[in-house]
């Protein structure tokens, strides 16, 4: 057990020294120089570039600055912003996370049950109207984009009929929008795979032995057909937090929320190598740690993928 | 009491295959006294396991539904009775074992919880007390260190440590009836001797009966009291074990039993019956086996044929035989 935990925590480390490789290489083929950008249509002397290439150690080798970045990550300390002058990426990094953190928080408990509850109402209700909702709901809510969807919110609930505010996330009124908007797309593809794990796993003969048992349709469901269905539910709601973790552009955009998704978006617009790279290796991390807490869960569901050491 | 345990008249259950509904078990008539030993034989598809699952009603639906008759346990027609009646049956009075072990148990649930659920349902038993039980049921079936089994998990299993682990669960409520619905089909040999000792064993000290569904002539003369052949949805001949394999009346039993192997045509090529069952959805007028069958005349493809009294407890549902057809109005020949 121990074992198998070690050598998993040792190929999340392996994982994120080589995303940084990758990350930090696919950074510097980004066309457009950097300290350009910074100075913007200013016309600095040949001297001050020299200094600033220096201060930013982009007068290096390649290398040597990847060594340096590598060196400062470890210690946790990213570097400066190229953009944002004077702050420290950790700075800008660190709060727009907490803002994403919140969000997926709040939106995550809602793709869980919402998404779990339809699929295995519609996996109940199989060929009924209560199926046909579901799958009408997450083919609707998978095909439309998620920015015409949130569009449409903010204009008749926010704008039309003034039920919820637009903008903002401190009350829990202006929570309600973003953290729906945010919680749908997720909800539905996991409540049409939940739908096909449920109705594979009630075709099975345990089934039967459970009806034959005397068994209540509800017990049939939660006691029986439920419980096998974890594993791969788990290994997608992994993936899920994962990603809402990531932030999102669109809903950040539309609801004006200072979040890692814009953060990043902007990082690549702007040439912000340090913050680039820092979104990058934190996602990395997010996955990593995603998929080793599922690892370990399988466990847990399914005796058959029991941790063992050989 | 001498009324049967378990009286089944005219059954009729129905399948929707492609759009069109068809009767898959079609007048299905027969009784299981207390503590009798029953074989239902046919060959796969002719409706053996509809039947079981009729009585049970636990036909899926869609696409099936019983669509008439009376299914009478102890007195009472289980068809009337509503979902929360029959659940306080299945499992209790009436239980089942299926034909694959492989996947008729949990995988995620353990021996013990699995056991110990029936247990809980029906008796009142706390996950402790059952699982205590459950130890005891394990042993029953001749399981060797049942205290370490309780906590293992399916995969763990043989198929017939499985298949022992579904009787202990079938057995668990005392009920009166074991449905067994080929029981012992997916195991090899030496494993389907021991099982259907097992099942001998339990039906004789607790004087339960046993409706054992099964494809498997040898099991049927080993095990059963009484066996009744089914072909394409009908009950074409029924009657004592003893009798049935030395005098079979049935043109379609006689072709079964001449399709067994035996010593004494080693060597030989093996005897089959000609044709193949018809399709579920044929239109089928006169006698289902008439297609296959070396006697057939005039009557047989105009006219079913119906079970008729031929001895104690022997019936059969077939023309020949019969001089005049007393309502049909037409002679033989």
């Amino acid at each position: 057990m121990l074992l198998t935990l070690a050598r998993k925590l040792m190929g999340l480390i392996g994982m994120v020294l080589v995303m940084s490789l990758i990350a930090f290489c696919s950074v510097k083929l980004i066309p457009g120089d950097p300290i350009m950008t910074m100075l913007g249509g200013t016309h600095a002397t040949q001297a001050t570039i020299d200094r600033l290439r220096h201060l930013y150690g982009l007068d290096l080798p390649l290398w040597r600055q990847y060594l340096h970045y590598l060196n400062g990550f470890f210690h946790g300390d990213m570097g400066l912003s190229y953009f944002e002058i004077g702050q420290s990426v950790n700075e800008i990094i660190g709060s727009a996370f907490l803002t994403t953190l919140k969000l997926a928080l709040l939106a995550f408990p809602f793709v869980l049950f919402g998404g779990i509850g339809l699929g295995i109402a519609a996996a109940h209700n199989k060929d009924r109207w209560a199926d046909a909702a579901v799958s009408t709901l997450t083919v609707l809510v998978s095909s439309v984009p998620q920015i015409a969807i949130g569009s449409v919110l903010i204009l008749v609930l926010g704008l039309k009929l003034h039920w919820l505010p637009v903008a903002g996330f401190d009350t829990v009124s202006e929570a309600v929008l973003p953290v729906f908007l945010t919680a749908l797309w997720p909800a539905a593809s996991l409540a049409k795979l939940c739908r096909a794990c449920m109705l594979e796993e009630l075709g099975k003969g345990y089934i039967l032995t459970a009806r034959a048992k005397g068994l209540s349709n509800l017990q049939v469901l939660f006691k029986h057909a439920f419980p096998n269905t974890l594993v791969p539910l788990s290994t997608s709601a992994g993936l899920i937090f994962g990603h809402l973790l990531e932030g999102s552009f669109i809903s950040e955009t539309l609801f004006n929320l200072p979040g890692l998704g814009r953060v990043s978006i902007n990082a690549i617009g702007q040439r912000d190598y340090p913050v680039i790279l820092a979104t990058v290796l934190l996602a990395t991390l997010i996955y990593g740690m995603m998929s080793f807490i599922v690892d370990m869960g399988y466990a847990l569901f399914d005796s058959r993928l029991g941790v063992s050491d050989e | 009491m001498n009324r049967a345990l378990l009286e089944v008249r005219n059954l009729k259950t129905c399948f929707r295959v492609e759009g069109r509904e068809v009767a898959i078990a079609d007048g299905i008539t027969f009784h299981i006294n207390r503590g009798e030993v029953v074989g239902l034989v046919g060959e796969s598809g002719c409706g053996k396991s509809v039947t079981a699952l009729s009585i049970m009603n636990l036909v899926p639906d869609p696409p099936g539904k019983i669509r008439s008759g009376q299914i009478i346990f102890e007195d009472e027609d289980l068809l009337t009775k509503s979902e929360k009646q029959l659940r306080k049956i299945r499992g209790n009075h009436i239980s089942m074992i299926f034909q694959d072990p492989m996947t008729s148990l949990n995988p995620v649930q353990s021996i013990g919880r699995q056991i110990s659920e029936t247990l809980e349902q029906h008796q009142g038993l706390n996950r402790k007390q059952g699982m205590d039980m459950a130890q005891t049921l394990l042993k029953l079936v001749g399981i060797p260190s049942p205290k370490s089994l309780v906590s293992e998990y399916p995969h763990r299993l043989s198929g017939g440590m499985k298949q022992r682990v579904m009787i202990a669960m079938a057995v668990s409520c005392n009920p009166k009836l074991m449905i067994a619905d080929e029981p012992t089909t997916a195991l090899d040999v030496t494993i389907q001797a021991q099982i259907l000792e097992i099942m001998k064993e339990l039906q004789k000290s607790r004087g339960m009966a046993i409706l054992l569904i099964t494809h498997d002539l040898g099991i049927v003369a080993e095990i059963a009291e009484r066996v009744m052949v089914m072909y394409a949805g009908k009950i074409v001949e029924s009657a004592p074990v003893s009798r049935l394999f030395a005098n079979p009346q049935h043109p379609y039993t006689k072709g079964l039993l001449s399709a067994v192997p035996c010593p004494d045509t080693v060597g030989e090529r093996l005897r089959t019956i000609k044709g193949t069952i018809p399709r579920s959805g044929d239109h089928l007028v006169g006698c289902r086996f008439h297609p296959r069958c070396e006697y057939t005349c005039e009557i047989c493809i105009k006219h079913e044929p119906f079970l008729r009294e031929v001895g104690a407890n022997s019936y059969v549902s077939c023309w020949q035989g019969i001089e005049r057809y007393p309502g049909v109005g037409l002679n033989r020949e």
